[in-house]
């Protein structure tokens, strides 16, 4: 079984299916990998503009709506500079296949 | 799980975003959700995968699996499949 559990209570980055990515502390999950997150964050990329996180604080993500969750290196990510990084946004998982 | 002890190797994932992760195969279960150790992804064009380890990823979101040809044994493959259709069924499997 491919469980979750390993990354309750650690900082984890989710990227959901419309293509955002949101970072938080795992507090809970279920079998449909609907998530808990607390201290949550929105962090958006943009070719033109340098990257910003939103604070969403405590959030309930739909299951179906996740598309994978990481566990990340602290360090590496605390000496990586946002500001200097410019990215396109991620493709939606939806119907992809057409466009 | 066969799918899991015959490909516990390195796998190439590909999602419907188009992302494309590879990563060894750590485990899977019965909706296909994949978790993956030692991930590698194109940091410089996904700044999203930036210091990850290890991911998690939905099965409804997977597009393709790839597998290296040379690393999977056809005869083995087949072989382990019937010896597991015969353990789930209990029926004898009449060979070629």
């Amino acid at each position: 079984m491919s469980t979750l559990k390993p990354f309750l209570n650690e900082k984890v980055k989710v990227l959901t299916a419309d293509g955002r990515l949101l970072l938080g502390v795992l507090e809970g999950f279920d079998r449909t990998t609907n998530l808990v997150l607390s201290s949550a964050k929105e962090r958006i990329f943009s070719i033109d503009e340098p990257t910003k996180d939103i604070s969403m604080g405590l959030c309930i993500v739909r299951g179906n709506e996740v598309v994978s969750i990481s566990d990340y290196d602290e360090q590496v990510e605390d000496s990586t500079d946002y500001s200097k990084i410019f990215a396109e946004k991620l493709k939606d998982t939806r119907n992809s296949l057409i466009d | 799980m066969l799918f899991f002890s015959f490909f516990k190797t390195l796998v190439d994932q590909e999602l419907k975003n188009d992302v494309k992760i590879t990563g060894t195969l750590r485990s899977i279960d019965q909706y296909l959700n994949i978790k993956l150790d030692n991930v590698q992804t194109d940091v410089a064009k996904y700044p999203h995968f930036v210091a990850v380890r290890s991911v998690f990823i939905r099965g409804s979101t997977i597009r393709y699996i790839h597998l290296n040809p040379n690393s999977v044994d056809t005869n083995l493959l087949q072989d382990a499949s019937r010896r597991e259709a015969m353990a789930s069924s209990g029926d004898k499997i009449v060979g070629r």
